[in-house]
């Protein structure tokens, strides 16, 4: 675990000069708009989606072949993508919260509340992204992982769409349940928020190990 | 030390069946034109694909049960395959040393340093020669049992090939009960390399041989059609049309060489005893 740690670290590093560039524009925007929220997210998935481009770095001219005749096992290969997602985003999500937050402490001088909450919001948004595309990255590759998660993205939406409909149809109305919820029993919608999000998780890195021992290279 | 027992792996147009040894102390040369089934041998070994049927022990144990450890004493070199470019022989160092107990940094330095690669530099950027010889360097550098090396000389050029073949001499050296599997297009410098050699055809083994008894006891049979109608073709392996008459491949050269003094008898090579297996036609 440690070694595939490094590897994808020492492989961020080397492109530090793309990160540079992009922290530069997202901090600027924040500076000028004053759009802490703005600041956060983009980072954050920004940091995701680095993460996720060492699955198709490992991939990179069947790099997979040699990758898995090193002393790594194919579930630990899994899992170190998400342990590597959960870090690197998360320090990125950290670290923009914080300039968010220096930002606004610049700006007027006070302490930023809202821009602490966008940050800790964006952890679970975090790995909600690592958990949906990783899976799509290991078992379809970087090219026609992006037109699975379109599909499955917008088959997600219709069915949603649909359960929505049939539940507005029976007189249910979510989007008032869900804030009513969040309004007089906070600590239960963010516990059961964070139940989501763990167990999505879990079946994720399930179905991912799942793949990779299936793959052959 | 490694024993293939009848490995098969079926694709829709190739099926693999191969049986193949290499003891400790031996350098065993798998030999064979593109497709023939070497990388897909060397991938069941490696556990990359998942063979139909047969059984793989290396180390007398059988490769599905593998653990870290027992994998920590493999050396590989892939043909199409090796650390991403984007990382230089620097990081590879740092990476090798927290996967590999017995990684010698101070020894991998040095020979990047003797073999002119540049530490910071991204792998990427290297030429197909740099590449190949740092595959092999990372795969020497952590006193490794057992090298598998799949067409590990790709792209080199003599002098190069002939510096990588002198470390993986030293490697054998330095620990007899070390191995090594090695497969190579340049069949002529595994004649030198190898104690043993394995011809692989359409997925089949096709002969097995001290690379010594190739070099002495193997020949091939030039003839005009009179002479191939009085040839004894006893020791004859194989036989193909030329223009000129009939090339003969034969394990027995001194027996030819003392009967039929007017045949043309050449000596056999690695190339060209593969070659008349390969396209010749039965004897």
């Amino acid at each position: 675990m440690k070694g595939l740690l490094i590897k994808d670290f020492k492989m961020m590093k080397n492109q530090k000069n793309i990160f540079l560039t992009g922290a530069g524009i997202a901090v600027a925007v924040a500076l000028l708009s004053g759009d802490s929220a703005f600041l956060i997210s983009y980072v954050t998935i920004v940091g995701a989606m680095s993460a996720l481009g060492t699955i198709s770095y490992d991939e990179f001219d069947n790099g997979f072949a040699f990758l898995f005749s090193l002393p790594v096992t194919r579930k630990t290969y899994a899992l170190e993508k998400y342990l590597f997602g959960i870090i690197f985003g998360g320090a990125l999500c950290l670290a923009a919260t914080a300039v968010a937050v220096a930002a606004e402490y610049l700006r007027t001088g006070g302490f930023s509340l809202p821009a602490l909450i966008v940050g800790l919001t964006e952890l679970p948004v975090l790995v909600f992204i690592l958990s949906i595309t990783i899976p799509f990255k290991l078992k379809f590759g970087p090219e026609k992982s992006r037109l699975a998660l379109f599909a499955s993205a917008g088959l997600i939406f219709i069915v949603g769409f649909v359960i929505l409909r049939a539940l507005d149809n029976g007189q249910i109305d979510v989007t008032s349940a869900l804030t009513e919820l969040l309004r007089t029993r906070p600590g239960l919608a963010v516990g059961a928020a964070i139940a989501a999000t763990a167990a999505m998780l879990l079946l994720s890195i399930g179905i991912s190990i799942g793949i990779v021992n299936k793959k052959e290279f | 030390m490694l024993k293939i027992e009848n490995l098969r792996k079926r694709y829709p147009n190739f099926s693999l069946s191969c049986s193949l040894e290499v003891e400790r102390g031996r350098v065993t040369g798998l030999i064979g034109k593109n497709g023939a089934g070497k990388s897909t041998t060397f991938k069941a070994i490696l556990g990359l694909i998942f063979p139909d049927g047969g059984k793989i022990s290396l180390f007398g144990k059988d490769v599905r049960e593998f653990t870290l450890a027992d994998r920590q004493k493999i050396g590989a070199v892939l043909s199409d395959s090796g650390f991403s470019g984007y990382l230089t022989p620097g990081d590879v160092a740092d990476i090798l040393e927290k996967l590999y107990e017995r990684f010698d940094k101070a020894f991998f330095a040095g020979q990047l340093k003797k073999s002119g690669l540049p530490r910071d530099k991204k792998i990427k950027d290297f030429s197909t020669g740099m590449k190949a010889k740092l595959k092999v360097l990372a795969a020497i550098s952590y006193n490794a049992e057992f090298l598998i090396l799949d067409e590990p000389t790709a792209g080199l050029d003599a002098i190069a090939r002939d510096e990588l073949y002198t470390l993986l001499r030293e490697f054998m050296e330095e620990d007899e009960e070390r191995g090594i599997l090695i497969s190579s297009h340049f069949s002529a410098d595994l004649e030198t390399l190898c104690d043993d050699l394995y011809m692989i055809d359409a997925g089949e083994i096709v002969l097995h041989e001290d690379a010594d008894v190739i070099l002495s006891d193997y020949a091939i049979l030039k003839t005009d059609p009179e002479q191939f109608a009085a040839l004894d073709r006893q020791y004859v392996l194989s036989v193909k049309k030329e223009r000129y008459g009939y090339r003969c491949l034969t394990d027995q050269k001194r027996f030819y060489v003392e009967n039929f003094p007017g045949v043309a008898i050449e000596n056999g090579t690695i190339d060209e005893v593969m070659r008349m297996i390969a396209k010749g036609e039965e004897a």
